[in-house]
């Protein structure tokens, strides 16, 4: 530090370039916000009706144009923004604000509270915060090891048992966590070492811990939901209880392909020699350190299911049942409490900011006809419901390469539902399709399966880079990639199953609503 | 009331709710420094938040330096209130299905508590990075180039900034006029909320000074010979 200091008071000479580099950048800064500066001096001593102005007047200049060609401005800018790295929150929220200016007025600007404060009073939105801090929480108070361990010493005698032990405790991990990340990572120190030690293949490991880890956005508790539910005004309690069972149904799909893979090659993942493994007594002793997890995960999912408390409450219980098993644990302090309120603090920050910012822009689009646009446009192609709903899958997708979860949900999620919630279902193949009332749940876990697979898939989802920060230098991003694409396939059946069968989402809401 | 009392039970009196918001945070802050400095004399080691904030940088400049001090900490006083929440919540489902009774304050508490906390950490998630952006393409620039991009996309972050700002003050002076107060029964004060809108602005608007400030400052050095 001292150094950087001492350095910069002395005047060196340019590097080639370096010159040119600062005239263009300071340049453009200096236009820009002079133009911005221009405009605050017309906002605050001109009148907004009136003729006058100062130098220049830019409201109201895109004023008479089509929906179609402000789309391309609007996206056009948002993706320049965005890939010049300015964070999703101020991308949004700054170009809304420069759009409402160009198109409408500055009394126009005034949505901007109106639009910003009813999320700060919505009180679906408080579980976000409640249940990132009962997972930070659980990860402090040691629960991914003891899991892990526990799960490890009762299948490790099974061929590819380590592997679908993995699964298992990623299993009942996201049943107490909403996000991914501290699955992945955790799980990568402790499960990947385990497995690799014992000549584990290494893809099925790999894979095994990634597919594991993003089941904690499907099952609930998941944050995704939360903000989908939010978004697109259904209720938080139907969308868990519709994206638990194609949850469950996906980790058997893994812990089977794990296990049938093993059975039919030995040589692939090993079975424990005998030695390694304890007797039935000590396994039923080691389930002493699951109980309090366990009784949070059943008291968490009970209280939602069984409608006794709103999401909310029951993300508060969780938060306080996580309070508990911590100080049981020997791990708590008011340390350890500072710091899960920190990480808490950043995570649930980051989201809400992207709202804030995306609810200005998309808000302002939507206010602009864009969703008309959009719904024509698509309706236009002629492609039928099921045609229209793959298309949407696709450009999940393709944005779920780019984008962020959140950006993705706040961009899209808006335009897409009303033009889903219009269309009818009747069904492929001769069998069922979604009842009209049930079109929202479904394609709400529909879209929260796609975007689990966004974060599995190749060349930029997140699960791949959380592992690779923790595994052996020997293996390579390719070795991951391979590993993820396999599971990616069954995620892929796991979606068609849930697209061709929509009671499989539907049934278990319908069942406790009525 | 027309002297008909209804029994909503315990209530949470307002002046306690602000009272509690404003103090018990910096009591916190100041105990858990204490403990932070007791066990650093002990073993040498510091909390995880040192660790995880490892691309913090401190600036040389005292006027920077007292900016990312306010945003630190600003961010550390919300984060507390996190824990009056959850106890909230747990004495609502206790007070509903154990004494049947249920109250008319957590709910309305807890998430304007939650509300405001979403604002002011603003300033403290951007200190620390916490705000994603896409890197695809970013990371693909020299280092340099990278500082260039950010002071001069910086101008659209406080566009939105300024705007919150300036909509917000009339927002909440509207507000405070009329000294709103919400419609639910516990009827807590409005403006305070709202207020946390401008507030959190200027927090925000503080940590981004800091940033650019240290984006130039990088931006400068690296277009120099070594």
């Amino acid at each position: 530090m001292d150094a950087a200091i001492k350095t910069n008071t002395e005047i060196r000479p340019y590097k080639k370039g370096g010159l040119f580099w600062s005239v263009v950048v300071y340049g453009a800064t200096l236009i820009l916000s002079l133009a911005i500066l221009v405009e605050m001096i017309n906002i605050f001593f001109y009148d907004p009706y009136g003729d006058d102005y100062f130098l220049f007047r830019t409201a109201g200049i895109l004023a008479g144009y089509e929906i179609s060609t402000l789309t391309w401005y609007m996206f056009g800018s948002l993706v320049i923004f965005l890939m010049a790295g300015l964070p999703l929150a101020f991308v949004t929220g700054g170009l809304g604000c420069v759009f409402i200016y160009l198109v409408g007025d500055q009394a126009m600007l005034n949505i901007l509270p109106s639009r910003i404060f009813p999320m700060m009073t919505n009180s679906d939105l408080s579980a976000i915060p409640l249940f990132i801090f009962m997972a930070a929480m659980l990860e402090r108070a040691g629960i991914i090891e003891e899991m892990f361990s526990v799960v490890y010493r009762w299948m490790g005698g099974l061929r590819g048992g380590l592997a679908a032990a993995t699964i298992v405790a990623s299993t009942i991990l996201a049943a107490m966590v909403g996000v991914i990340g501290a699955a992945v990572v955790t799980m990568g120190i402790l499960a990947l070492p385990a497995m690799l030690s014992r000549d584990y293949d290494e893809k099925i490991a790999l894979g095994s811990i990634m597919a594991g880890g993003t089941l904690g956005i499907l099952i609930p508790p998941s944050i995704l939901a939360i903000l989908y539910a939010v978004v697109a005004q259904q209720s938080v309690g139907e969308l868990y209880m519709g994206s638990f069972i194609p949850g469950l149904l996906l980790s058997g799909m893994y812990v089977t392909y794990v296990l049938v893979r093993s059975y039919l090659n030995p040589s692939l993942c090993p079975a424990l020699p005998k030695e390694e493994l304890i007797s039935w007594w000590e396994k039923i002793k080691l389930l002493k350190g699951l109980i309090a997890p366990l009784f949070l995960v059943f008291l968490v999912l009970g209280l939602l299911f069984g409608g006794i408390a709103t999401p909310v409450e029951a993300a508060g219980i969780g938060s306080c049942g996580s309070v508990i098993v911590a100080i049981i644990q020997r791990k708590f302090s008011l340390l350890v409490l500072k710091e899960a309120s920190l990480t808490t603090l950043r995570a649930s920050t980051m989201v809400l900011w992207i709202m804030f910012g995306a609810s200005v822009f998309v808000g302002f689009y939507i206010l602009q006809g864009g969703q008309a646009f959009i719904t024509d446009t698509m309706l236009g192609l002629g492609l039928g419901p099921y045609g229209i709903l793959f298309l949407m899958m696709f450009l999940l997708v393709i944005l779920g390469m780019f984008l962020d979860w959140v950006g993705i949900l706040l961009l899209a999620v808006p335009i897409f539902v009303p033009i889903v919630k219009s269309l009818t279902f009747p069904g492929l193949f001769g069998l069922p399709g979604p009842a009209p009332e049930d079109v929202a749940l479904w394609f709400g876990v529909l879209y929260i399966i796609n975007m689990q697979m966004s974060f599995l898939s190749p060349p930029f989802g997140y699960a791949l880079f959380y592992i690779r920060g923790v595994t052996p230098p020997h293996i390579k991003m390719a070795t991951i990639f391979q590993a993820a694409i396999v599971f990616l396939i069954m995620q892929c059946i796991g979606l068609a199953v849930c697209v061709l069968f929509p009671s499989i989402i539907t049934f278990f809401p319908n069942l406790i609503y009525g | 009331m027309n002297g008909e009392q209804i029994d909503f039970g315990f209530v949470l009196p307002h002046w306690f709710y602000w009272g509690w918001l404003a103090l018990m945070p910096i009591a916190m802050i100041m105990i858990c420094y204490y403990l932070e400095r007791k066990q650093f004399e002990k073993d040498g080691t510091l909390p995880d938040s040192s660790k995880q904030g490892e691309a913090l940088e401190i600036s040389a400049n005292p006027i920077i330096r007292a900016f990312d001090w306010i945003s630190e900490h600003t961010g550390q006083f919300v984060a507390f209130w996190t824990i009056t929440a959850v106890v909230f919540y747990a004495f609502e489902v206790i007070c509903r299905y154990i004494f049947n009774k249920p109250t008319i304050w957590v709910h309305e508490s807890s998430f304007l508590l939650f509300g405001m906390q979403y604002l002011l950490a603003g300033a403290y998630a951007y200190l620390h990075g916490s705000h994603v952006a896409v890197d695809i393409v970013y990371n693909k620039f020299p280092k340099r180039g990278q500082h260039g991009l950010d002071i001069f996309t910086s101008v659209f972050s406080f566009v939105f900034f300024i705007v919150l700002m300036g909509t917000s003050y009339g927002f909440m002076m509207d507000s405070f006029g009329m000294r709103e107060r919400t419609m639910e029964t516990w009827q807590i004060q409005y403006y305070p909320v709202k207020a946390m809108m401008l507030l959190g602005g200027i927090l925000i608007t503080l940590a981004a000074i800091s940033k650019l400030y240290k984006d130039i400052k990088r931006f400068n050095q690296l277009g120099r010979s070594a």
